[in-house]
C-alpha cells in the first residue's frame, strides 16, 4: 500500500524538478535571444554612427523601440510561475537584463548626441577654413590646423553641453549605470547571503552604526 | 578663398618631428621622480580622525597678524597651494610674514561614507579653527577658502561669525544657478541621493571625468599633445608632472556629504536663496559681518565669475572687497604672474584690517 505522504513528496518533489528544469530552458533560451538583441542594438548603433546626425534620431529611436518590444516579449515568455526560490531568481535576472538594456538605450543616446557636436564641429572647421566668413592668417601646418581643430570642437562641443537635452542624456546616463550596479550589487549580495559571507550591506550597516557611536561619544565628553 | 596652406613635404616632416618629440618627452617623463606633495617645511599639529591641520614654517619674520588658516576643497588634495618654490601661494603668504596653517582633509575611506557636512564645517573646520584660537591665543582667526573650500568656510563663518576675524575667499562659487556654470546644469537632473544609497563614497574617478568633460579637448588631446613642445625642457616636463598627478590625486567623496553639497548648492541653491542648514545651525550669510575679500579669475570655466559675484549683496559685510584675477582656475594658483600679484594682495589687505 502506497503512503499518501510519500506519494505527495514524490510528486512534489517531481514537480518542483520539472518547474527548475523548465525554468532553466527558458532561462538559457532567453539568454541567447538577449544575446541576440544585444548585437541588433550594436549594429543599430554602428549603422548611426556614420549616418547623417539630425536625420538619424527618428530611425535610431525607432530600432531602439523595436529591440525593446522585442526585449520585452522575451521577459514575458522566460516568465515561468515557479516555487517561489526560483521564482524571486527570475525576478532579479529579468531586473538586471532590465537595467543592462536602459544602460544601453542611454550610452546609446549619448553617443548620438556626441556625434551630433562632432559633426557640427566639422562644420566649424571648414568654415573657419573656407566658409565665406572665414578669417584670420593662412594655416601653414599640421599643428596649427590641429590648434584650429581643437578650437572648433570645443565651440561645437560647448554649444551641445549647455543644451537642456545634453544635459538630460547625461543625467540619464548616470542614472543608468547606477541602476546597473544596484542591480549588481543586489546580485551578488544574494550569493554572499547563501554562502554566509559578509556583504556590503552589512559593513555599511557597522559603518553607520560606528559613526553614530562615535557622535553620542563626543556628545558625551562635551557634557 | 580657404586659410589652408600645409605644404605636403612639410607637414610629413612635422609629423616626423612631432612623433620623435613625443616619444622623447614620453621617455624622459617617464625617467622622473614622483613628484613630491608640497614644497614648504610644514608640521601637523592637530588631527581629528583623518583630517590633519598643519602649521608652516616662517620663512619671514612676522607681519603679527591674526595666523591665516586655509580650507581647501575637498575635490582634490590641497598642494596645489604649495606645488614647488616658485609656483607656491603658501610660500608666497609665508615670505610676507603671514603664520599659515591648512588643513588637509586627508582621503575618506569606506568607513567614512556617513560623514556629513555638519562634520566638515563644524567639526573638523571648527576644530582647526578652535586648536589654533586656544594655541595662539587669539579670538578670531584669518579664513582663507579655496574654491569648493571657500563655500564650506563661508558657511563657517555664517555660524561661527565670532571666530573668523577676516575671511578671504578664491574662486568661490557663491550662486550655483547662473548660466555658465556647466557643472551645475548637469548635475541639477541627477538623483544624487540614490546615487550615492548605491555608489557609498563618490569615486574620485567619476569627479576627474566629469571635470575632463567639462573642456574634452583642450584637457587631454590638446594638453598631451603640448608635451612635444616641452619634450627637451626637464623642467618644464617636471612642472607637467607634477600638475599631472595633482589633477589625477582626486580623493573618494564622502558620500553624505557629498550628496548634501549638491543638494544644498548645486541643485537647491540655498546660498542665494536661503534656509541652509548645517546640522543644528542656520547658514545666513547676513550674518557674516567681518571684513571679506572675494577673489575670482576671469576666464575660470570651473567657477565662472558669475557664481563668485553676487557674494557682494548676500554678506552682512559692509568691508567688503571684490579682485579678479586675469585668468583661468588652475593658473590663478600656478600662473607666473599669480606667484607675485595674488599673497601680495591678500597679505596687503589683511595688513590693512
Amino acid at each position: 500500500m502506497t503512503d499518501p505522504t510519500s506519494e505527495a513528496g514524490r510528486e512534489f518533489g517531481q514537480q518542483a524538478a520539472d518547474g527548475g528544469a523548465q525554468a532553466l530552458r527558458r532561462m538559457r533560451e532567453f539568454g541567447d535571444d538577449y544575446l541576440g538583441i544585444t548585437r541588433e542594438l550594436w549594429r543599430l548603433i554602428e549603422s548611426q554612427s556614420t549616418a547623417t546626425p539630425g536625420a538619424s534620431s527618428p530611425a535610431l529611436r525607432e530600432g531602439l523601440e523595436q529591440l525593446h518590444d522585442a526585449l520585452k516579449e522575451k521577459f514575458e515568455r522566460m516568465y515561468v510561475p515557479v516555487m517561489d526560490p526560483l521564482h524571486a531568481q527570475q525576478q532579479a535576472t529579468e531586473r538586471l537584463m532590465s537595467t543592462s538594456l536602459r544602460w544601453q538605450r542611454a550610452s546609446a543616446r549619448m553617443s548620438q548626441l556626441l556625434s551630433v557636436a562632432a559633426t557640427a564641429a566639422v562644420g566649424n572647421l571648414a568654415a573657419a577654413l573656407a566658409g565665406p566668413l572665414a578669417a584670420g592668417p593662412p594655416v601653414t601646418s599640421l599643428r596649427q590646423l590641429h590648434d584650429l581643430w581643437v578650437e572648433c570642437g570645443e565651440r561645437a562641443y560647448a554649444a551641445a553641453a549647455h543644451s537642456e537635452e545634453f544635459a538630460a542624456a547625461q543625467a540619464e546616463l548616470l542614472s543608468a549605470m547606477v541602476e546597473l550596479r544596484f542591480e549588481q550589487h543586489r546580485a551578488i549580495e544574494e550569493w554572499a547571503r547563501v554562502w554566509n559571507l559578509p556583504s556590503r550591506s552589512e559593513i555599511d550597516a557597522i559603518h553607520r552604526q560606528l559613526h553614530e557611536l562615535h557622535r553620542l561619544l563626543r556628545e558625551a565628553r562635551e557634557r | 578663398m580657404t586659410r589652408l596652406a600645409i605644404d605636403a613635404a612639410q607637414a610629413a616632416g612635422e609629423i616626423a618631428d612631432f612623433s620623435r618629440r613625443m616619444a622623447a618627452g614620453a621617455r624622459a617623463l617617464a625617467a622622473l621622480d614622483a613628484p613630491a606633495e608640497g614644497c614648504s617645511a610644514r608640521d601637523p599639529v592637530h588631527q581629528q580622525d583623518g583630517v590633519v591641520l598643519y602649521r608652516y614654517r616662517a620663512l619671514a619674520a612676522g607681519a603679527g597678524l591674526p595666523p591665516l588658516l586655509i580650507c581647501y576643497a575637498l575635490v582634490n588634495r590641497p598642494y596645489m597651494m604649495d606645488l614647488q618654490p616658485d609656483r607656491s601661494l603658501i610660500r608666497g603668504l609665508l615670505m610676507r610674514g603671514l603664520d599659515v596653517y591648512l588643513i588637509d582633509w586627508g582621503y575618506p575611506g569606506p568607513a567614512d561614507r556617513f560623514l556629513d557636512l555638519d562634520d566638515y564645517i563644524n567639526r573638523y573646520l571648527g576644530g582647526c579653527m578652535d586648536h589654533i584660537r586656544r594655541t595662539v591665543g587669539v579670538p578670531a582667526v584669518n579664513l582663507l577658502g579655496v574654491c569648493q573650500g571657500g563655500t564650506l568656510a563661508l558657511c563657517h563663518a555664517a555660524m561661527h561669525p565670532e571666530a573668523v576675524r577676516n575671511l578671504v575667499l578664491m574662486v568661490t562659487p557663491v550662486d550655483f544657478h547662473t548660466p555658465e556654470n556647466l557643472l551645475s546644469r548637469w548635475i541639477r537632473g541627477v538623483d544624487v541621493e540614490r546615487m550615492v544609497a548605491v555608489l557609498g563614497n563618490v569615486p574620485g574617478e567619476i569627479l576627474n571625468a566629469t571635470f575632463l568633460a567639462l573642456m574634452p579637448l583642450r584637457l587631454t588631446v590638446q594638453k598631451y599633445a603640448g608635451i612635444a613642445d616641452i619634450a627637451d625642457d626637464p623642467a618644464a616636463l617636471a612642472n607637467f608632472l607634477r600638475m599631472e598627478k595633482w589633477i589625477f590625486d582626486s580623493p573618494d567623496q564622502a558620500g553624505t556629504a557629498f550628496a548634501q553639497f549638491v543638494r544644498c548648492f548645486f541643485q537647491q541653491n540655498r546660498l542665494v536663496r536661503g534656509g541652509l542648514e548645517i546640522g543644528d545651525g542656520r547658514v545666513d550669510l547676513a550674518r557674516v559681518g567681518c571684513p571679506v575679500l572675494n577673489i575670482r579669475a576671469s576666464q575660470d570655466h570651473l567657477v565662472p565669475p558669475s557664481a563668485t559675484l553676487p557674494l557682494r549683496g548676500l554678506v552682512g559685510s559692509r568691508d567688503y572687497t571684490d579682485f579678479e584675477f586675469d585668468g583661468g582656475h588652475i593658473g590663478i594658483y600656478v600662473s607666473a604672474r599669480a606667484q607675485e600679484l595674488l599673497p601680495q594682495t591678500i597679505a596687503g589687505w589683511l595688513e590693512k584690517r
